[in-house]
């Protein structure tokens, strides 16, 4: 399942624009890293294709159908699924519950459910232990593997992934970057977004740079490999303030 | 004779009635802010429309009171819906959008249910309106029972309904987090619709035992928006049980209140126990994080 | 144009001759604008919804009432009811600790209760022995000048640093706080002078109708049609509660004149339908989006 991104331009209230005219393809099956300064926009980006934004104008298309005119829960639908940069778990809610409402497009089957469930168990096999626990009581790094767990559930195609890594302790982060490689060999296709550019790099097959709200450049990894040193300097450079021509 | 334990006891009993029903008159109100953010400031008028159409129902179609009840419910959701479609929906969250809405729409509900029926107090009577039964040395008042039962069983099917369903969890996360349950596939403006729904259905149906316990008229909805706020500052709207435990404080506060200073001052005892609420719970009236994630 | 509807205002019992309806409308309406204005200080401008302005006016009302009986002067009994009005105002600041929605609700409980208590203690209200010498007349006069000097205040609010202040608590308060401005004393203050205004206004009302019962002076109509004059015409702008106040006047005209309950019912509806097509008020929406009128702050 493959995303595109077409003229999207995302504006915030009137006149500033955040992104402008984005162009971008993500891949069928694959992992497309998003890279940038910060203020760039991604988080932008990433919200506007869950519907959780209003673009002044562009489209985003799913395998081939228009998800832009849709509200966000129509989207999971059609296959998307989204793991938002802030805490997302519902607090009060156990972390079964917290699962379980990402079955909400299956309700009607227990079975299924019950089967996603097991499924979504052996990949996060942490949570097991944790089942009937409030998820307010996990720590910031269980809820993270939560949230992707219950986005999960929705059984995806397309999954974006918002700065997974942010706020966790090294070794949280290797953890989910392992799980974010098990996702690639589940063939979902996944949008990433993350600070953290060693990791991120290390599971992309395509990067992007995004800098005040456009694409600078970017394409397959493997073809970038010698220009990757660059692109990152570029990075850093534009972090510090600086400008990128080109 | 009226020995102290007797009339304590009687005091109590009676308060403890009371408090079922005060309890289900607030959840209404508690579901719509906690899902929709939005303090419903016309809750009451939904109660006394409750109390009109229950009245109406049975005394035209001349059915039984509860009966009506019964059928008064589904019509005070419809009213509900209307009001949802045409109002609240697509509401901008900005300033107090939605408290000054719901402020109008206090006044052209309450005035015109002044106009179709006038100000006039009424009541509904039942073929046990005025009986009592006795359970040791107290005397109950058999609608206040029934009452008190009703409620009870409707409260406990709610608590069922939001923790044992699938749409009932969905309703709690969108409470908790609404913008996450969208991502989710959950259709939050189609359940955020139902509550507001349910949420004028269980007004109706404590309007309408509202109607066989007191007389009521029009302008009685702000006396029990007024209480609602009170058991929402005690008890936080997070869960049922507190409304529950929230409805019997206040109702025994009234009770012995009005006893010792006065049936005047009956609801000055809620209107001041509302500011002390106010002023001493750091986390604001409804015990919710201040300051909700950006 | 000011100084037109100033003249306006004052010709008014002049050109109505002795006609006393006329004279009791423009009272009424001079009223319920200068409580319109006092209301903008605290709700428009600071973005407090003050849901207790009656209270207010009730407390001077029965100042005044209490003190003309006791032989003062009753234009005298007036200022007493504003400072009346100033302890009242105060008596409710704690209350402003608490956000938008909360807010509300602790004023108008506060006023309910204060009223509730009253009634129980003058149930009948009190009667006003008149003062020789006033007429009614005169006591237009006091309050257009009255409103006159709310208008004066409102300009000169609008003009100062004190505008900012307001209008920063109102926007973000998190903000405002940590940019220096302080929160207590800016909302305090608000909430003093619309007070004192109201009180004003609540002093003269009472004294011209020479009866002041608990019921009435501290009935929510003293909040509800203030709020409504501001809603509709624009917050925080000395214009917008001018607005509300000619549409308010237009709709009295048409119904008649009368208050009754459909009254009410459009006052309702007006208020649900302005504030979901037009939250910011008729000022906002039609003057300066649709005609382009540009504002020299960002307010």
């Amino acid at each position: 399942m493959s995303l595109k991104i077409r003229n999207l331009t995302v504006e915030y209230q009137r006149d500033i624009e955040i992104l402008k005219d984005i162009f971008l393809d993500v891949d069928a099956g694959c992992v497309t890293a998003l890279i940038g300064p910060n203020g760039a926009g991604k988080s932008t980006l990433l919200k506007t294709v869950a519907g959780l934004l209003k673009p002044k104008k562009g489209e985003i298309i799913l395998d081939g159908v228009r998800i832009d005119p849709m509200t966000p829960d129509e989207r999971v639908k059609h296959g998307l699924a989204v793991v938002l940069q802030r805490r997302s778990v519902f607090p009060q809610l156990t972390v079964r519950e917290n699962l379980l409402m990402g079955g909400w497009k299956i309700r009607r089957d227990p079975h299924l459910i019950t089967r996603m469930l097991d499924r979504v168990l052996e990949i996060f096999p942490d949570l097991s232990s944790k089942l009937d626990e409030k998820s307010s009581t996990l720590s910031g790094g269980q809820q993270r593997m939560l949230e992707i767990a219950r986005a999960l559930m929705t059984e995806p195609k397309v999954l974006l992934l918002d700065e997974p890594s942010a706020g966790l302790s090294p070794i949280m982060v290797k953890q989910i970057y392992r799980h974010i490689e098990t996702l690639k060999k589940l063939s979902i296709t996944i949008l990433l977004v993350d600070q953290n550019i060693q990791q991120c790099l290390s599971v992309a097959d395509y990067v992007y740079v995004l800098e005040l709200g456009r694409v600078r450049g970017g394409g397959r990894k493997d073809a970038l490999e010698s220009s990757l040193s660059d692109i990152i300097r570029d990075w850093l450079y534009l972090e510090r303030g600086g400008e990128v021509r080109g | 004779m009226f020995s102290f334990e007797v009339l304590f006891g009687q005091l109590l009993v009676g308060a403890i009635l009371l408090g079922g029903l005060y309890a289900l008159v607030t959840i209404g109100l508690a579901l719509i802010f906690g899902v929709m953010r939005i303090l419903n400031i016309a809750h009451g008028e939904f109660i006394i429309f409750g109390a009109y159409a229950t009245y109406w129902i049975s005394h035209l179609l001349r059915f039984d009171p509860f009966l009506s009840i019964v059928l008064a419910v589904p019509v005070s959701g419809l009213l509900g819906f209307l009001v949802n479609t045409l109002v609240i929906k697509g509401l901008t969250k900005s300033f107090d959008a939605p408290i000054v809405s719901s402020f109008g729409l206090l006044l052209v509900l309450q005035a015109s249910m002044l106009i179709a029926w006038s100000g006039d107090p009424r009541s509904i009577v039942t073929p046990f309106t005025a009986e009592s039964i006795r359970l040791g040395l107290v005397l109950v008042p058999i609608v206040r029972l029934i009452a008190f039962v009703i409620s009870l069983s409707i409260l406990m099917l709610l608590y069922l309904f939001l923790t044992r369903t699938f749409a009932g969890r969905a309703v709690r996360a969108i409470a908790q987090d609404s913008e996450a349950a969208a991502t989710l596939g959950i259709p939050v403006q189609r359940l955020q619709t139902f509550t507001f729904v349910l949420s004028t259905c269980l007004a109706g149906l404590s309007g309408g035992l509202v109607a066989m316990i007191v007389s009521f008229q029009p302008t009685l909805g702000p006396e029990f928006l007024l209480k609602s706020f009170v058991i929402l500052a005690l008890a936080g709207v997070g869960n049922i049980q507190g409304i529950m435990a929230g409805g019997l404080i206040l109702s025994i506060a009234e009770s012995y209140g009005s006893f010792f200073l006065g049936s005047g001052l009956r609801n000055v005892v809620a209107y001041l126990l509302l500011i002390v609420l106010l002023l001493t719970r750091p986390r604001g009236l409804f015990g919710e994080k201040q300051v909700r994630e950006v | 144009m000011a100084t037109i509807a100033g003249a306006a205002l004052f010709a008014i019992p002049v050109v109505a001759g002795g006609n006393n309806f006329i004279i009791a409308l423009s009272f009424i309406f001079a009223t319920y604008t200068t409580l319109a204005l006092s209301w903008n200080i605290v709700g428009g401008f600071a973005g407090q919804l003050n849901l207790g302005h009656a209270a207010f006016f009730g407390v001077a009302a029965y100042t005044l009432a209490l003190s003309t009986n006791a032989g003062m002067h009753p234009y005298v009994g007036v200022l007493a009811g504003g400072i009346a009005a100033i302890g009242m105002a105060l008596l409710m600041s704690p209350l402003l600790k608490l956000r938008g929605d909360y807010f509300a609700i602790g004023t108008l409980s506060l006023t309910e209760a204060i009223k509730v208590a009253i009634l129980n203690v003058h149930a009948y209200g009190i009667r006003l022995t008149p003062y020789q010498g006033l007429s009614r007349v005169q006591n237009y006069y006091f309050l257009a000048t009255l409103l006159i000097t709310v208008c004066v205040a409102t300009f000169l609010i609008e003009r100062s640093r004190i505008k900012l202040a307001f209008v920063s608590i109102r926007e973000n308060e998190a903000l405002a706080s940590g940019s220096g401005v302080n929160l207590v004393k800016y909302k305090v203050l608000a909430l003093v002078l619309s007070g004192f205004f109201t009180g004003l206004v609540g002093g003269i009302y009472g004294y011209n109708l020479l009866y002041v019962p608990a019921e009435h002076v501290f009935s929510i109509e003293w909040t509800i049609i203030p709020l409504f004059m501001v809603l509709i015409g624009g917050r925080g702008t000395l214009t917008g509660p001018l607005i509300g106040a000619v549409i308010y006047l237009g709709i009295y005209y048409v119904l008649q004149f009368t208050v009754t309950e459909i009254s009410l019912v459009v006052f309702g509806l007006v208020v649900v339908l302005i504030i979901k097509f037009m939250p910011q008020g008729l000022i906002e929406t039609l003057v300066v989006k649709k005609l382009g009128v540009r504002r020299t702050s960002i307010v």
